[in-house]
């Protein structure tokens, strides 16, 4: 638990000394507003919640694509990836405290665009369900780790599919429902839209500032629960792949 | 003049090799159009959640055009790398003008500015159901590369100023990004905004060339003044920026302290 906690702490202080990082956190802002002026300009008030919500969304998976896919590479090119295998604490311990930090600052994208609906176009969103919306977020927060550690893994993995790291993005949030829910996609993109978490995510988020009733709590959790818990697994399996990989070719840096 | 050439065809292949050693043919399509094309749809699908035709089509060409305006910006980072690469203080010595160099050394945004933005509005206008003409849509390929260079003087004179903060290019070359996708008429037409914002839009080459685009696939007046607007600013930008990267090579030579400028 120590060795989290300070993997945790260690990832927090470097976003400080190197601002860039948080680069996510300067352009959702940006997103908010784009968003917001089409439902405005539409004249269509009631999807504020929508355009609100849906680059808070981005941004956590934005920030588990481009920062807590970069952990381990991140270690190997500082050359401290062969003494974190040297210590006495599993590498994945190291690897999911990082990733838990980026994520949860991740997290500070919901707070901005809920600032910029209300500073900027008087949007105030409330959040009609509050205990469902806890929820949906513990359980997003959960799967979006388990998602980050698979793409961690997979990137030092399979080198090849770096090239594709900053092009999944928006393929996602379509899939994903972030901003039009799967419903209101074509029917054709439905079965690959719920094979993403976020498109169950989303529709939970939503349901929570709707002033409706919720329906469905229980099988969307378990939906996102479990793909994260998924996730977790199979990350866990990559990274320890790519730990016995390097190990066994003498790879383990290349920095 | 033909020593400006022919540091700009050198600096132009040195950029080229640079952009095909970041993409493979395969890597361009597989990766980069298709983030594109899904950017573009993005966009697209919320004409089609707000069930409003004319949006659709408006948001699909608005945000297939900015790309052409994008790409170019990437000229914000790939002008600070020569900084990362350490060859800036060598620029700084030599006998040319810095803005000739940094013209061709970031050119290889255009063709693939253009590309992708003409292959987002050929393939996604009709998978969309925009009703455009295939005529219009091609029409409009011309357009689109005058935002491009047109979009290249003002990219260049963000990132002369940028080059001087280099720890802060990402940063730079994203928002800018941003307030182009959001202030120049690409989402929503530009009578949303406040007079001080609109006013601000017009010193900017994409609002012109998207509007130019519009005009020539609406088939509405306009096109002829917007051609020329587009031109304009792109000018007046291009001199912004040869002003910059003169000032900024001429007060490294004086000062020595080019590379120490974060």
């Amino acid at each position: 638990m120590r060795a989290l906690a300070a993997a945790f702490g260690m990832q927090l202080r470097s976003f400080r000394t190197d601002p860039q990082r948080l680069l996510v956190l300067v352009t959702m802002p940006m997103v908010t507003v784009a968003l917001l002026s089409i439902v405005r300009d539409a004249a269509r008030p009631g999807l504020d919640g929508y355009a609100v919500l849906a680059p808070a969304v981005m941004g956590l998976f934005q920030m588990a694509l481009n920062e807590a896919g970069e952990v381990i590479d991140q270690e190997r090119w500082a050359g401290t990836l062969e003494l974190t295998f040297a210590a006495p604490t599993a590498f994945l311990v190291l690897v999911a405290g990082r990733i838990a930090a980026v994520i949860l600052v991740g997290l500070v994208a919901f707070a901005e665009s809920w600032l910029v609906g209300v500073l900027g176009f008087g949007a105030v969103v409330r959040v009609a369900h509050p205990g469902v919306f806890v929820l949906a977020m513990a359980a997003t927060v959960l799967a979006t780790i388990g998602a980050a550690a698979v793409m961690a893994g997979t990137f030092v993995l399979a080198r090849s599919t770096r090239t594709y790291q900053n092009s999944i993005s928006y393929p996602i949030y379509i899939l994903g429902g972030v901003m039009v829910p799967v419903a209101a996609l074509p029917g054709w993109l439905h079965p690959a839209a719920r094979a993403v978490y976020l498109s169950w995510s989303t529709d939970l988020l939503r349901e929570a500032l709707d002033s409706g009733p919720v329906t469905g709590l229980g099988p969307h959790l378990a939906v996102i629960v479990g793909l994260g818990v998924a996730f977790l697994a199979a990350g866990g399996i990559v990274v320890s792949r790519f730990v016995h990989r390097v190990r066994v070719r003498g790879t383990v840096t290349h920095a | 003049m033909r020593d400006a050439l022919r540091v700009l065809r050198w600096s132009a292949a040195c950029g080229w090799a640079d952009y095909r050693s970041s993409y493979s043919v395969r890597t361009w399509v597989g990766g980069w159009l298709l983030r594109v094309f899904a950017q573009v749809a993005f966009y697209a699908f919320i004409g089609r959640l707000l069930d409003d035709p004319a949006r659709t089509a408006y948001m699909l060409i608005g945000t297939a055009v900015w790309f052409a305006a994008l790409e170019v910006g990437f000229a914000c980072a790939s002008t600070a790398w020569e900084r990362r690469a350490g060859t800036l203080p060598l620029l700084v010595v030599a006998p040319t003008d810095l803005f000739w160099v940094y013209l061709g050394r970031n050119a290889q945004w255009l063709p693939s500015g253009i590309a992708t933005s003409t292959l987002s509005l050929l393939v996604l206008s009709p998978a969309f159901h925009t009703g455009v003409p295939p005529s219009r849509l091609l029409g409009a390929i011309p357009l689109l590369a005058l935002t491009a260079v047109t979009s290249y003087g003002l990219a260049l004179t963000v990132a002369a100023i940028a080059m001087r903060a280099f720890g802060a290019r990402n940063i730079a070359s994203n928002l800018y990004t941003g307030v182009l996708l959001v202030f120049c008429g690409v989402q929503v037409p530009l009578t949303f905004w406040p007079g001080w914002v609109r006013a601000l839009a017009q010193a900017v080459p994409l609002t012109h060339g998207l509007a130019a685009v519009r005009a020539q696939i609406a088939g509405t007046e306009g096109l002829t003044g917007a051609i020329g607007l587009a031109v304009l600013s792109g000018a007046a930008w291009f001199g912004i920026a040869w002003l910059i990267f003169h000032g900024a090579a001429e007060r490294g030579r004086r000062t020595g302290s080019i590379e120490f400028g974060d």
